[in-house]
C-alpha cells in the first residue's frame, strides 16, 4: 500500500465516522409509533359469513403443539376463522422470535408474558392500539371478570395512557406458591408437624443436615437446595415470612418502594447466612442457574424440602411424572406433605403470588388494515367467557374424546387409580399426546383462550372436592402478597435498568448468603442499587401508582 | 469482439476460465453470507424500528455508541472479554504447539494415533454437555472437592470464586481445544524436509537440538499466521463455554461482549446489539491488520498473512 493509498483509506474512515456523528437525531421518529390508531372503530363491520385468516403466536407452553388440533378446528368452525398457530417454547420465544420479527414476519395475534415485551413490541412498531372502549364494548363479561380478579393487568398493556393489548387473567395465580416437605424425614428427626415459622423451618433443616434423617449413618443430606434461576423464586418463602418481596415493588405508607432495600430483607439475609454457615443449604445451589438441581436433589433424597410445589397433582402416585412418583422411585419410604406459607412475626401466613393479572395478547399492526379480525377475536373471547360448553371445549377439548368428568375415585380393571374430577381419556392421558393437541388439564395456560368468568363455575362444577379442599387448606388467597403494580416492568425505564438491577441484586444476595460479602455492607448495596438506575425505577413506580387510579377509572373499576 | 480478444487482461481471464469458474462458488458464498449482510451495520447508526426496516428507520448518528459506552455493563463486558481472551492467547496458544511437538516425537504409530484421537475428541463435544460435566466435577459436592476434603483441606469454590472460575475456564478451554489445534501444526511438521534433520544428525545434533533449531523455526510461520488470525477474535472470548458455565457470583468477571449482545437482542434492542457487534468487528480488524504489519516489519517482509 502506498502512502497515498493509506491517506485515502484513513480519509474514507474519517469521513464515514464524522458523517455518522453529524447526522441529526430525529427525536420525533418514535412518536408516530404511539400516534392514535388510524382505525375508526365505530365504522368497523365484522361479517361472520366472511372467513378470516389469522396467524397466532400463543403462550409458550405448547412447543410440541400440532396445527389442526380438534380445539383449533372447533374454534375455526364456530367463528369462521382460519388459524395458523405458531408454537414456541421459552427459548424459541427469547431467541427465535426476534429473528422472525426482524424478518417482517409479525403474527396477527401475539402473546407476551411481561409488560416489558409489550413495550419492546410497541417500540418496534409491531403492535396496534386497541382502545379500552372497544374491548369493553365487545367483551363486557370478560372485562368484568378481569376487573374482579386481576385489574392490574390493565397496566401491563398501557403506554402513555393508551392501551395496546387484551390483558388476560388467571384467578388461580392469586393463590400463593407453596412448598413440600419430606414428612418421613421430619418424623425421623423427632419433629411431628410441618414447620410453620422461620425458626421451626431452621430447626427442621438443621436436623435434616445433622441428625441423619435417612438413617444411612452418613452425613450426606442437606436441608434445602434453594432456587436462584428466577428472581421470583429466590429465597422467596423466607423473605415473605419477614414481610417482604425482595424482588418486587411494595407499598409502604402510601409510597412505592423496592422490597429488596428494606431492613427486613437484610434481616432475612442474615438468617439465611446463618443457615448456609451451618451447612444446611446445598453448597452448589449458586451454580444452579438453570433451576434443575432443586428437584433433582429432592427426588434423590439429598434434601428434604422443596419450593415451589403448588398443585395436588405433584402428589399423584398414579402419574409416573409426578414429584411423588419420582421421589418414591429413589426413596421408597418417602412421604410428601405440603408446606403452606410460613407465618410472619405476627403469626400470619405470607406467601408471594403473581396476582390474577396474567399476560397480554396483542394484535399485529398489520391488522390496522383489517380491524374486523380484532373484533372477531374479541367476540370469540367474550363467547368463551359466557358459554360453558364452548369454554370447556377451548380448555380441555371434546368431552368423551379428550376428557370426561369422573364423579368418584375408583381403581380401574388394570389397577390404575382413576381420580375424581376432570380426567383425560386414552390416548390423551399421555402427557405428550395431550400437549400436542392442546387438551391440557392445567389451568391458565391455554393456546387459544384465556381464563374467564367461567373459571369460577369450573372450580365449583368440575374441580374434584379433594383439589378444592387442598387449595383451601394450603394456599388461601388471603395469604398472598403481590407486587403493588402487578409486575415491576410496567414502569417506563424498566427495559433500561431493571434486568441489570435484578442480576446485580441476585449476585449480592447470593454472596451475602454464602459469606463472600459481609451483610453489614447492606447499606452500600442499597446506595449502589439506587445509583445504578434504581432511583429512576422507584420514582417512576410512584408516579404510576398515582396514575393507576386514573387507569382503573377509565376501565370502570375506580374504587 | 476482435478488440476484446486482443485485450491482454481479458485474454488471461479467458485462458483460466476453468480455474475462475471453480472459485466463483466460494466468492459467491462470501459475497452473499459475509459481505451483503454487512449492509446491516447501518443499524448501528440508526434508531432502528423493526417494522420500518433498516432503510426506513431514522438516523441516530452515534447515539447507539454513546449509549453503549455510557452504560454500566458494556465497558465491563469489553474488559472481561479482553482479560479472558488475552489469557487464552498467552497461556493457551502454546499448548497445541507443545502437543504437536510431543506427538511428532512418538515413533509407535498406533500409540500416536490413539493419543491424537483422544486429544482432539473433546473438540466435538458441545459445551452444553461439557459445561454440565465440569459444573459437577468442580462443584462443592464433586469429586475434586471430595479429594480435597479427603486430604483434610477446606472445599474450594472453584466455580464461584472469580479467580478460580477464570482459571477453570481457561484450563478447560485448553483441554477442549489443544488437540484440535495441534492438527495444523502436525501438518506443517510433516512438511519439513527430512534432509534438514539428516544434515543436523551428521553435524552431531541431538533430538533436543534438532527440535530447537529445526522444528521450531520451521513452525514459526504457521504460528504467526494462527496468532494473527486469533487476534481477530480477541473480542470473542468463547460464548458457548461461558454461557454454559457462568453463574451470578462470577458475573462481574464472566459477562462478555457476546452475552451482552445476546441480552440486547432478546430485548429487541437491535440498534445497541449491532453497535456492540460492530465495535467488536472493528477492533478485530484493527488488531489483525496491525499484527500483520508488525509481523512483516519484524521479519523484514518474510512473515505475515498477506
Amino acid at each position: 500500500m502506498t502512502l497515498k493509498e493509506k491517506i485515502f483509506l484513513i480519509a474514507v474512515v474519517l469521513v464515514v465516522v464524522l458523517t455518522a456523528a453529524l447526522i441529526p437525531t430525529d427525536p420525533k421518529s418514535r412518536e408516530r409509533l404511539t400516534q392514535p390508531s388510524p382505525v375508526n372503530w365505530d365504522a368497523v363491520q365484522d361479517d361472520l359469513a366472511q372467513t378470516l385468516a389469522l396467524s397466532w403466536q400463543g403462550i409458550i407452553s405448547y412447543a410440541s403443539g400440532k396445527p389442526d388440533s380438534w380445539i383449533e378446528r372447533n374454534l375455526e368452525e364456530r367463528f369462521n376463522l382460519e388459524l395458523n398457530p405458531i408454537f414456541m417454547d421459552g427459548n424459541a420465544y427469547a431467541k427465535r422470535r426476534p429473528l422472525m420479527l426482524c424478518g417482517g414476519d409479525i403474527p396477527d395475534v401475539m402473546w407476551s408474558g411481561d409488560p416489558l415485551q409489550v413495550r419492546a413490541n410497541l417500540r418496534n412498531g409491531f403492535i396496534m392500539e386497541i382502545p379500552y372502549e372497544v374491548i369493553l364494548e365487545h367483551c363486557p363479561t370478560y372485562v368484568k371478570w378481569l376487573n374482579t380478579y386481576g385489574k392490574e393487568a390493565w397496566l401491563y398493556a398501557q403506554y402513555k395512557g393508551k392501551n395496546y393489548g387484551l390483558p388476560t387473567v388467571c384467578a388461580g395465580a392469586n393463590r400463593p406458591r407453596i412448598s413440600c416437605w419430606r414428612m418421613d424425614w421430619l418424623r425421623n428427626v423427632g419433629i411431628d408437624k410441618v414447620p410453620e415459622t422461620v425458626d421451626e423451618m431452621h430447626e427442621a433443616l438443621y436436623r435434616f443436615r445433622h441428625n441423619d434423617p435417612d438413617g444411612n449413618g452418613i452425613q450426606d443430606t442437606y436441608g434445602w437446595s434453594p432456587v436462584i434461576h428466577h428472581w421470583s423464586l429466590a429465597f422467596v418463602e423466607v423473605f415473605a415470612a419477614y414481610g417482604v418481596l425482595a424482588f418486587d415493588l411494595m407499598e409502604r405508607d402510601g409510597k412505592v418502594i423496592w422490597g429488596g432495600l428494606l431492613p427486613e430483607t437484610k434481616e432475612a439475609l442474615r438468617e439465611l447466612r446463618k443457615w448456609y454457615a451451618e451447612d444446611l443449604l446445598n453448597p452448589d445451589f449458586p451454580l444452579d442457574t438453570q433451576g434443575r438441581q432443586n428437584e433433582i436433589a429432592f427426588v434423590n433424597g439429598k434434601v428434604g424440602y422443596i419450593h415451589p410445589v403448588d398443585h395436588l397433582f405433584y402428589y399423584d402416585e398414579t402419574d409416573p411424572t409426578s414429584l411423588l412418583s419420582k421421589t418414591l422411585a429413589f426413596c421408597p419410604s418417602a412421604e410428601l406433605v405440603p408446606g403452606p406459607p410460613l407465618r410472619d412475626k405476627d403469626g400470619v401466613r405470607r406467601g408471594r403470588t403473581w396476582g390474577g393479572a396474567a399476560h397480554i395478547l396483542q394484535f399485529g399492526r398489520q391488522l390496522e388494515q383489517h380491524p374486523e379480525k380484532v373484533i372477531r377475536i374479541l367476540d370469540m373471547m367474550e363467547a368463551i367467557a359466557c358459554d360453558e360448553a364452548l369454554y370447556m371445549e377451548a380448555r380441555h377439548g371434546k368431552r368423551g374424546l379428550h376428557w370426561d368428568y369422573n364423579p368418584e375415585t375408583y381403581v380401574r380393571a388394570d389397577g390404575k387409580k382413576i381420580k375424581e374430577g376432570v380426567i383425560s381419556l386414552p390416548p390423551y392421558d399421555e402427557s405428550d399426546r395431550r400437549r400436542q393437541n392442546m387438551a391440557e388439564l392445567l389451568d391458565g395456560a391455554c393456546m387459544f383462550y384465556f381464563a374467564s368468568a367461567l373459571d369460577q363455575v369450573y372450580d365449583e362444577k368440575y374441580m374434584a372436592a379433594a383439589d378444592r379442599e387442598w387449595n383451601a387448606r394450603n394456599k388461601r388467597m388471603e395469604w398472598g402478597m403481590m407486587n403493588v403494580l402487578g409486575k415491576s416492568d410496567v414502569v417506563t425505564s424498566s427495559g433500561r435498568y431493571l434486568g441489570d438491577l435484578v442480576n446485580y441484586q441476585m449476585t449480592v444476595f447470593i454472596e451475602m448468603v454464602v459469606g463472600d460479602r459481609d451483610i453489614d455492607t447492606f447499606d452500600d448495596f442499597v446506595s449502589e442499587w439506587r445509583r445504578r438506575g434504581g432511583d429512576v425505577i422507584i420514582d417512576e413506580a410512584n408516579q404510576m401508582f398515582e396514575e393507576m387510579q386514573g387507569i382503573y377509572e377509565m376501565v370502570g373499576v375506580g374504587e | 469482439m476482435t478488440d476484446a480478444t486482443r485485450n491482454p487482461v481479458f485474454d488471461k481471464y479467458r485462458r483460466h476460465l476453468g480455474l475462475i469458474s471453480m472459485v466463483v462458488p466460494v466468492l459467491a458464498f462470501f459475497l452473499i453470507f459475509h459481505y451483503v449482510p454487512m449492509v446491516g451495520l447501518v443499524i448501528a447508526f440508526k434508531d432502528y424500528v423493526m417494522s420500518d426496516g433498516v432503510f426506513g428507520s431514522a438516523w441516530a448518528g452515534l447515539d447507539n455508541f454513546a449509549r453503549l459506552f455510557g452504560s454500566e455493563d458494556f465497558p465491563r463486558a469489553v474488559g472481561n472479554t479482553l482479560t479472558i481472551s488475552i489469557l487464552r492467547l498467552s497461556v493457551g496458544f502454546f499448548f497445541p504447539v507443545i502437543l504437536a511437538l510431543m506427538l511428532n516425537e512418538v515413533r509407535q504409530m498406533g500409540y500416536k494415533r490413539s493419543i491424537q484421537t483422544l486429544t482432539y475428541l473433546p473438540h466435538f463435544f458441545s459445551w452444553v454437555i461439557l459445561g454440565g460435566i465440569f459444573l459437577m466435577i468442580f462443584g462443592g459436592a464433586g469429586p475434586v472437592n471430595a479429594a480435597v476434603k479427603l486430604f483434610g483441606g477446606k472445599p474450594i469454590t472453584f466455580l464461584t470464586n472469580d479467580a478460580w472460575f477464570i482459571t477453570i475456564l481457561i484450563a478447560t478451554g485448553i483441554w477442549q481445544g489443544a488437540g484440535w489445534g495441534a492438527i495444523i501444526y502436525l501438518a506443517s511438521l510433516s512438511g519439513i524436509s527430512p534432509s534438514l534433520y539428516e544434515a543436523a544428525t551428521i553435524d552431531g545434533a541431538n533430538r533436543w537440538q534438532q527440535t530447537l533449531h529445526i522444528t521450531l523455526p520451521c513452525l514459526v510461520p504457521t504460528m504467526i499466521t494462527l496468532f494473527i488470525l486469533s487476534l481477530g477474535g480477541i473480542l470473542t472470548a468463547g460464548f458457548d463455554q461461558i454461557y454454559n458455565m457462568y453463574n451470578f457470583q462470577v458475573y462481574d468477571v464472566a459477562d462478555i461482549v457476546d452475552t451482552y449482545v445476546l441480552r440486547r437482542m432478546m430485548a429487541l434492542d437491535l440498534g445497541l446489539a449491532t453497535a456492540a457487534g460492530m465495535f467488536k468487528g472493528v477492533v478485530g480488524l484493527v488488531l489483525v491488520v496491525g499484527a500483520n504489519f508488525f509481523a512483516k516489519k519484524i521479519s523484514k517482509g518474510e512473515q505475515g498473512v498477506w
